[in-house]
């Protein structure tokens, strides 16, 4: 019978012939001591590896005097070593056919992934650490912030393990983690602009980090059945996550958009070419209706609680003018008008303040540049009609169309040769002058020209007089998103300051006026001035020729200069994101 | 104890074990055989935990196959699976960080030198090493998949009689899948045949032995449990199941060796199929 020889167990530091080791004393077997053995053979050495490659890398660089080109080469370069060693948990297994002696091991899946993960971990750490060291030590221009890139490497480690079992290419892995974390973070970007890169790149690391969530919770019930199994249960949710992301993505980046009005009666219409929105302040709530396309702002009546508006819907052309609408402001439900035709273009520059409404008529003008026509609209509830402007203006291109009488329907244009036309209810224009500037309210008409300015009253069917005249360098202060149409009036006459207000039948008068203003509004009895100085508004009166700071309003809505908007209701600030609104009546 | 209870388990629609209850008592050496695709790879890997099942149950010592199960269990798959680019030292230490219970122990003589890698190792050889890996852990369940045939007839008799004195001295429980017994006949107590994913016979050898015979008839009787058959000059070679002197057999009974009985069930079972 054939002996069986059982050799005396021998220290597996003992270099001699035997193969045999002193037994070990029963119990747990130490984590780290798992952890350091052959199944993460080559962690340690693919992490020195990649030291050495950096070293020798940035010395080359300095050397050759490319240091621009530096960091950009090294955060690829680690940015392929964080995903490949987090790919390659189980390649070593995949590669030598271990899968199933490492699956019979008798310890849990988490712990066997950890075993796995732990060094790794570490070793990317370490990595990370030295690269970190290197940039701060030799201070060599760099693409991705510390922490930016410290997430991203980080992520690409977590994530592309989260495709080692899933994915059989490195390359394919790699892609899909960049395209999950970078694209993402484009994505956000482009979604919002006035987003900082660092802060698109942490959302979009943050949320794909549900992909090693859902790889450990499936890696649980990891087995021995062929790949396709496992992918059969961590695909679906994966790609669902996914959408999910993107879609989170979609709908928690703020959108941007291109402009702010705010209205009268208290109300924001915010657009851009692809979608509209009003929003109004109910209580605490904030109701919200939502629109296609671009919803441009005319008139609002503000006793009837609707808004005149045009739309523009994206087309080849940019953003086409397609339908005259009226909005119910309680409802928010729209109606179409009049569709405009092709080649057609509205009057008026200023969102919210175009055209006017007469005995119960919105009227407006529209322009053909092409066929040089104008044409007054006069709406009446749904009856819209037009009235074709004749005369010999035909050649002039309209920029501002208002109304200044009282008691007829006299409509004035002034085109962009800084001419003015009169027009009668039939349509009829007859040139009157030219101005410098005007201010037209009610039945009077302040026109300032090269050697003064003049007060007219229009009076009937009849022509304008003349009730006050005064000559000088008097230029009219213009303002900001203002129509010509206003009550007051503040000019300037050589170094001084004046208002005027065209309700009352008042000389002008003085004021202590260091700046012009960037905006005037006469506010019942109150006069009111605005200053804006770098995120801030100063909101002063005037008051018995006086002007007397009353508030320094200090928005926490980041705004630039010209993002700002002013109604009879309050002054909105805003960004592509959001606004505030600082009421009058606060 | 290993204790199968309705156990099945499906590859897409393909049922690689169907509903299959069985019970391994404590030091049993058990021989699972069957054709090709019968199930015993499966089974093997389900009562390793190398393998989820989902239908049925499957538990070792009255404890769900899990990690602590597989501290008790040591398991050898056909195709050897282990970490090619480890040295020998390596692998023992690895193996080592796992079991508490572990102490190399080199069978026979065979001497392995420490710096060779696994991966260079010859397949006797390797399998040899990986058969040695395992019982250091001291098992008290070893599966065995089909690997022995790898070793030579030396080293398999070796191999077979240290398994045998670990029956004896551990109450060690063998299972080990193959298509036939050559060899290892004398290390088995109970043949368990599957076909198609479920237990076709469960018999103690000896018991097989005395159930399992063959005829030679010309025509194929109606009333005999015959399993398989073949023409065998001018004749019908006929294996029957279960055999019992009752049925009153005219023809010559003839019974059979362990390896032949087998080879007649796997013959059976394609001819089933």
């Amino acid at each position: 019978m054939l002996a069986i020889e059982i050799k005396e167990p021998v220290h597996p530091g003992d270099r001699g012939t035997g193969n045999s080791m002193t037994p070990r004393d029963e119990g747990k077997v130490c984590f780290f001591f798992q952890m350091l053995q052959g199944m993460n053979k080559g962690v340690f050495r693919d992490g020195i590896i990649i030291l050495l490659a950096q070293l020798l890398l940035m010395a080359g660089l300095v050397l050759a005097g490319k240091e621009v080109i530096l960091d950009p080469l090294l955060q690829i370069v680690l940015l392929f070593y964080a995903s490949y060693t987090g790919w390659a948990i189980f390649e070593k297994e995949r590669q030598e056919g271990a899968v199933e002696y490492m699956l019979s091991l008798p310890v849990s899946r988490t712990r066997l992934f950890f075993v796995k993960f732990m060094p790794r971990a570490i070793m990317i750490l370490i990595v990370l650490a030295f690269y970190l060291l290197l940039r701060h030590l030799f201070d060599f221009p760099f693409v991705l912030e510390t922490l930016s890139f410290s997430l991203t490497y980080v992520v690409f480690f977590f994530v592309s393990l989260a495709f080692s079992l899933s994915i059989k290419s490195f390359i394919t892995a790699f892609l899909l983690t960049a395209l999950l974390s970078l694209g993402q973070g484009f994505f956000i970007k482009m979604l919002d602009r006035t987003l900082p890169d660092s802060e698109a790149l942490l959302r979009a690391n943050l949320t794909i980090l549900v992909f090693p969530l859902l790889f450990f919770v499936l890696f649980q019930g990891y087995d021995i059945k062929p790949l396709s199994y496992f992918n059969r249960k961590y695909a679906p949710p994966a790609l669902f996550l996914s959408i999910l992301i993107a879609l989170f993505a979609f709908f928690t980046t703020g959108e941007t958009w291109n402009n702010h009005i705010l209205n009268k009666s208290g109300s924001t219409i915010r657009f851009k070419c692809k979608k509209s929105e009003i929003l109004q302040q109910q209580e605490k709530e904030i109701k919200r209706f939502k629109y296609k396309g671009c919803v441009f702002p005319l008139y609002e009546v503000e006793e009837k609680n609707f808004l005149y508006a045009v739309k523009r819907e994206p087309g080849r052309n940019g953003c086409p003018l397609i339908a005259l609408i009226i909005i119910d402001l309680k409802s928010g439900k729209e109606k179409r008008l009049f569709d405009i035709p092709e080649g057609w273009d509205l009057v008026g520059l200023f969102p919210g303040k175009v055209g006017k409404l007469i005995d119960g008529t919105y009227y407006l003008v529209l322009q053909s540049r092409e066929r040089q026509l104008q044409m007054i609209m006069a709406v009446t509830g749904k009856k819209v009609k037009q009235i074709p402007i004749s005369g010999n203006l035909s050649n002039q291109y309209i920029v501002e169309f208002f109304h200044a009488a009282r008691s007829s329907r006299q409509f004035f244009i002034l085109t962009k040769d800084s001419m003015v036309y009169r027009v009668d209810g039939s349509g009829a224009a007859e040139e009157l002058f030219y101005v410098e500037a005007l201010a037209p309210w009610k039945d009077k008409l302040l026109v300032f020209d090269r050697s003064g300015m003049t007060l007219y009253k229009i009076s009937g069917e009849a022509g304008l007089t003349p009730v006050y005249r005064q000559e000088g360098r008097i230029k009219k202060i213009l303002r900001h998103w203002g129509t010509h149409e206003t009550r007051l009036v503040i000019f300037k006459n050589g170094k001084e300051f004046f208002m005027l207000d065209l309700e009352k039948e008042e000389e002008p008068i003085n004021i202590n006026l260091t700046f012009p203003p960037f905006y005037y509004l006469a506010l019942g009895e109150k006069y009111i001035l605005l200053h804006r100085q770098p995120q801030e508004i100063i909101i002063s009166e005037i008051q018995k020729g006086k002007v007397i700071e009353k508030k320094r309003w200090q928005p926490r809505v980041e705004f630039e200069y010209e993002q700002i908007y002013v109604s009879p209701y309050g002054i909105m600030v805003y960004n592509e994101k959001e606004y505030e609104v600082y009421p009058f009546n606060k | 104890m290993i204790k199968i209870t309705n156990l099945s388990i499906n590859y897409r629609k393909k049922k690689a074990v169907d509903n299959l209850s069985l019970t391994i008592k404590k030091g049993e050496s058990v021989l699972l055989a069957g054709p090709n695709g019968s199930g015993k790879t499966t089974l093997l890997r389900a009562a390793a935990g190398v393998l989820n099942c989902r239908l049925g149950d499957i538990s070792i010592d009255e404890r769900k196959v899990g990690y602590r199960t597989r501290k008790k269990t040591a398991y050898i798959p056909a195709s050897i699976s282990f970490y090619d680019s480890l040295k020998i030292k390596e692998a023992i230490k690895l193996q080592a960080a796992f079991y508490p219970n572990f102490s190399y122990k080199g069978i026979a003589d065979y001497h392995f030198n420490n710096s060779q890698k696994i991966g260079t190792l010859s397949k006797g050889e390797k399998t040899l090493f990986f058969l040695s890996l395992a019982l250091s852990t001291k098992p008290e369940y070893l599966l065995i998949d089909d690997v022995i045939h790898f070793l030579d007839p030396h080293l398999r008799e070796i191999f077979l009689m240290s398994i045998l004195q670990l029956i004896e001295d551990e109450r060690m429980t063998v299972v080990i899948a193959a298509q036939s017994s050559f060899d290892i006949e004398g290390i088995l107590e109970r043949v368990v045949v599957l076909d198609k994913g479920k237990v076709f016979v469960d018999e103690t050898v000896d018991n097989l032995k005395q159930k399992f015979v063959k005829i030679y008839s010309e025509a194929l009787p109606e009333h005999l449990p015959v399993v398989f058959f073949r023409d065998w000059q001018g004749m019908k070679e006929m294996f029957l199941y279960p055999y019992t002197p009752e049925l009153k057999i005219k023809e010559k009974v003839e019974y059979l060796t362990l390896t032949e009985i087998l080879r007649a069930f796997i013959g059976g079972g394609y001819v089933s199929h």
